[in-house]
């Protein structure tokens, strides 16, 4: 179980996270939404121990980990695996050493064991036999892929995915929503989900939440979020950047795309 | 008048922060080598990157300075009959000062700056943190190899610089210049002391440290895509540069009195 309570971050002098209160609880497929710029991320890293909050709380089964040093965090990390925006495969490796990374750091499998949990993750993403590739020479859903089996190599407890689809075509986005929800059902991971992707949030969330000026507005089923009255999560699940259309569009029944016909 | 001291505050407190963040980086290193495994194929693997790939530009500008150094120093010392003596002041000037300072400059331009925009590229590429995230402490993994192929390498090229200086400065000296070769071989040797050489390699092993600290140092602290990137490259190379010029002086007098000339 993941508790975050009153968690603080600011960058500069400029308050991003103010005040999170969000309790994630084993298995659960949690996707947190909210405008560019509100601290999703920022708030994935905080759980990732990537950075530490100014005031707040942050338990991961039961232990705080906002005190903990870097070296401390390490088997807190182990329990969780990430896939970043960018995948952040190192350049300088193939896809075999990028994805066997942690087992030949850890060293506690043989040779053999190691190539057989790379097949097997290779296997999971639908990337078997691109063991060789450089990751320069993937595509964008290639090198997405190639990091989701990264992360789950090391069997984790937890996956935090930031911005999994962003950049994708909706085909390849499609297939990383698969990806998710199949890594969740197979392996009974806790999914933590950043997105303004709805198309995705709907798809791998079993509870969304919108993080909105540094804290967390409002979480609830995909079906308790498309009815939420507040005009803030209703004009962002629906596109509209002015909340006077959001209006028109209540009175008249009519779709975003109607209203962008009619105001053309 | 306030505006000013509060711009000098400004840069101590600034230069305080920045010799804080290096000497974590130092610490955090020297932590990693005496309790972490060390990465051998990663060690070999920067020993040839910061030493094999360095050898020819450093023989290079090891062989020009020796060349020059002779010409000039033949130029003065005719004046006064001293021909001969061109040896063994080439010989002192390479091994105490020339050697290690421009080996030293040569590696801090050309590693110094390829480790910082190496390292700032993962950082700004999110690698540095896919690194921590899978418990892997960035220093562990990127500054301690370095560091161990750099105190390797380093000393090792200054001595290779050294020799192909002096043995340049012979051919100049003997074969353009008309100095007896005997005579500049005799002079060498004789004023020429081991402790010539334990100076400028002692100095050298403490430049090794300085260039990987500032280099790496600046590389993790890199923020702000290829223009972050660019800053830090420029910057590790400029940092590294002027501590080595400082380091050298006081380095000089302090072995001056433990080891006097």
């Amino acid at each position: 179980m993941i508790e975050i309570s009153n968690l603080h971050k600011s960058f500069q002098g400029a308050p991003v996270l103010q005040g999170v209160n969000l309790t994630i609880a084993d298995s659960e497929r949690i996707v947190i939404i909210g405008g560019s710029g509100c601290g999703k991320s920022v708030l994935l890293r905080h759980i990732a121990g990537l950075l530490k909050p100014e005031m707040g709380s942050l338990k991961i089964d039961g232990q705080d980990i906002t005190p903990l040093k870097e070296r401390q965090l390490n088997p807190i990390r182990k329990k969780i695996g990430v896939l970043f925006q960018g995948s952040a495969l190192f350049d300088s490796l193939d896809v075999f050493h990028n994805v066997a990374f942690s087992l030949l750091e850890e060293r506690t499998l043989d040779d053999t064991e190691i190539r057989q949990r790379v097949s097997e993750v290779l296997e999971v993403v639908g990337m078997t036999g691109q063991e060789k590739k450089k990751p320069a020479e993937l595509s964008g859903g290639m090198r997405k892929r190639i990091g989701l089996a990264r992360a789950i190599i090391h069997r984790p407890k937890i996956m935090l995915y930031d911005e999994p689809t962003t950049g994708l075509d909706p085909q390849i986005a499609d297939s990383i929503n698969r990806l998710i929800l199949k890594m969740s059902k197979n392996f009974s991971v806790t999914s933590i989900v950043v997105t303004h992707d709805m198309v995705s949030a709907y798809m791998v969330g079993d509870r969304i939440a919108m993080l909105s000026r540094g804290k967390i507005l409002v979480s609830g089923t995909p079906d308790e979020i498309q009815g939420c009255p507040n005009p803030v999560v209703q004009c962002f699940i629906k596109g509209i950047s002015d909340e006077r259309d959001l209006g028109v569009l209540s009175a008249s029944g009519l779709k975003r795309a109607d209203l962008h016909a009619i105001s053309s | 008048m306030s505006g000013f001291f509060e711009t000098i505050g400004r840069g101590v407190v600034g230069l305080v922060d920045y010799l804080g963040h290096v000497t974590q980086v130092a610490t955090e290193s020297f932590q990693s080598l005496f309790t972490q495994r060390w990465r051998w194929r990663e060690n070999v693997y920067q020993v040839y990157n910061i030493g094999v790939t360095s050898l020819p530009v450093v023989l290079l500008t090891g062989a020009f300075i020796g060349m020059v150094f002779a010409a000039q120093t033949y130029f003065q010392f005719h004046k006064v009959q001293m021909d001969t003596s061109t040896g063994p002041a080439v010989s002192i000037a390479l091994s105490r000062e020339l050697g290690p300072i421009i080996t030293s400059l040569m590696v801090a331009g050309r590693v110094g700056a390829a480790m910082a925009a190496e390292i700032g590229t993962m950082r700004v590429t999110e690698q540095v943190d896919a690194l921590r995230s899978l418990a892997v402490h960035p220093v562990d993994y990127l500054v301690a190899p370095r560091l161990i192929a750099m105190v390797i390498s380093l000393p090792l090229l200054t001595a290779m610089s050294i020799a192909t200086g002096i043995i340049c400065a012979y051919v100049v000296s003997v074969e353009v210049l008309g100095i007896d070769g005997a005579y500049f071989l005799y002079n060498m040797r004789k004023y020429t002391e081991a402790e010539d050489i334990y100076t400028g390699l002692i100095k050298v092993f403490i430049f090794a440290f300085i260039i990987v600290f500032i280099s790496c140092h600046k590389g993790l602290q890199c923020e702000g895509g290829a223009e972050g990137v660019g800053k830090a490259t420029t910057e590790a190379v400029v940092n590294s540069s002027i501590s080595i010029l400082i380091t050298n002086f006081f380095a000089t007098m302090l072995l001056s009195k433990i080891i006097p000339p």
